[in-house]
């Protein structure tokens, strides 16, 4: 294998890609297995926001590009590849897990979740990453006109309940079962890109 | 004789398919920015039409507007929910709730200036997607000087998606066979069985990402450095030319809104009629 620069090998961009894809897979089922009306793109079990919370902590920045770009192909089909769509739930889904690895960065957490703390941090700085995101992803959709300033808090509060269950649920799985593995990856991210 | 595009097969004498990625890239940020610029309604509408009658030139079939029509209901019944109940807009009230809140004569047309806007956004960039293949976007992200890393990781992105879906389908089935029950218990039970399915999901794909690493080392590739390209598109004056007045146009639309208020809601003609 070639290491260049930085410490950045092809397998890394590879990561992105082939991660990317199955986010955007599992963004069209969701879209379709649970819509919300109005919201472009947005759905009420967002299964690819489990998925790149814990790609991001095996993975670092390329584990959050994967859900940046399968965000953005995944919404796209159903609500046009705008710029919109792009800034809020495409960025937004960039940021929130990198937010979620800088958290498990300064605190030293393990990404196996084996101890009691481990498990609290994981907890706390999903919700914390995921109304951070909610925040953004709202204000974009109102400097856009499709939300009024009153609806931007219910919209952060019900993305932020909606999208935490999703990363409870399917990031805590895969974590536990999947992070001892993924450690002997070659591709495996220690810091944020390498 | 027909080209691939991103959604469907187009002429290949379709004058978008005769343009460089790089204007196609801008037309979709011109239209994309422009419309976040624009607040009133009938510039709108004459930017929609505008829009449709490109479809027209570019010789795209129209039937792709009416795939978009879902997408625009479900926008829309949210904006005006959003805005009848939820907004302040200025104008003569008409009704006002408990919670503050009013209904003013403006509401309406602006909630319907907010749909225009969103429809602009959704039928422009379907319009240059439908005349763009995955291949110029790969280009089209080059041209712009962005890293060529960023191009392939967005075009294996595009190809794994149906990978993926093919996968997904094998996983599932043998889950089936081996007693899973994905239609019954409750909603986070459910969830917790499709989240079992990621499992198997992600292995796969690891293996995959090995054997694509090793297929992109072999054939030279690398993250920084010179490559070569199998395909040339070189720019013409026309390309230059069409991003200038793309460039301008983006230009003009922040002038006649900001300076000259034209487009600044109700904007041009209704503030004529409405004394504003």
């Amino acid at each position: 294998m070639e290491a260049v620069r930085g410490g950045i090998k092809p397998g890394h961009l590879v990561v992105s890609g082939v991660f990317g894809g199955i986010c955007a897979g599992a963004a069209l089922f969701s879209i379709i297995m649970v819509p919300i009306p109005g919201i472009p793109g947005g759905s009420g079990f967002w299964i690819p926001a489990g998925l790149y919370f814990a790609l991001t902590l095996w993975f670092g920045f390329w584990g959050a590009l994967a859900g940046h770009i399968g965000t953005f192909i995944g919404m796209g089909p159903f609500f046009g590849f705008t710029f919109q769509v792009w800034a809020d739930g495409a960025l937004g889904d960039f940021f929130a897990p990198l937010i979620n690895l800088a958290i498990f960065r300064a605190t030293r957490a393990d990404p196996e979740l084996k101890t009691k703390r481990d498990m609290g941090i994981w907890l706390i700085s999903v919700i914390i990453s995921t109304c951070l995101a909610a925040m953004w992803i709202h204000f974009v959709n109102y400097s856009f006109g499709t939300i009024t300033f009153d609806l931007w808090k219910w919209g952060v509060i019900a993305y932020t309940i909606g999208d935490t269950l999703a990363v409870w649920i399917i990031g805590t799985l895969l974590l536990r079962s999947a992070t001892k593995y993924i450690k002997t990856f070659p591709y495996y991210v220690k810091g944020l890109f390498s | 004789m027909s080209q691939r595009s991103m959604f469907v097969h187009i002429s290949k004498d379709s004058p978008l398919n005769l343009l460089h990625p790089l204007p196609k890239l801008a037309l979709i940020l011109t239209i994309n920015t422009v419309a976040l610029i624009i607040e009133a309604p009938i510039p709108f509408l004459m930017l929609i039409i505008l829009v449709v009658f490109t479809f027209r030139i570019a010789k795209v079939p129209i039937i792709r507007i009416w795939r978009l029509i879902a997408a625009l209901i479900i926008v829309s019944q949210a904006v005006i929910i959003s805005y009848v109940f939820t907004s302040r807009i200025p104008g003569k009230i008409i009704y006002e709730f408990p919670w503050g809140t009013y209904v003013s004569d403006m509401t309406l047309l602006f909630s319907l200036s907010m749909i225009m806007r969103y429809s602009t956004m959704l039928l422009g960039s379907t319009l240059i997607l439908c005349t763009t293949s995955d291949r110029d976007i790969t280009y089209g992200i080059f041209s712009l000087k962005l890293p060529y890393s960023l191009a392939f990781i967005f075009t294996l992105a595009f190809r794994s998606t149906s990978i993926f879906i093919d996968d997904f389908a094998k996983v599932r089935d043998a889950m089936i066979l081996r007693g899973t029950n994905f239609y019954k218990g409750s909603i986070v039970s459910r969830a917790r069985s499709y989240a079992r399915l990621l499992i198997p999901l992600i292995f796969i794909a690891l293996r995959r990402v090995v054997e694509y690493t090793y297929a992109v080392e072999a054939k030279g590739f690398t993250v920084t450095g010179k490559r070569t390209y199998l395909h040339r598109y070189d720019v013409k004056p026309r390309d230059i030319v069409i991003s200038i007045l793309l460039a301008s146009s983006v230009f003009l639309t922040f002038i006649l809104k900001y300076w000259l208020g034209i487009l600044s809601f109700p904007g041009w003609p209704l503030n004529m009629f409405l004394g504003r």
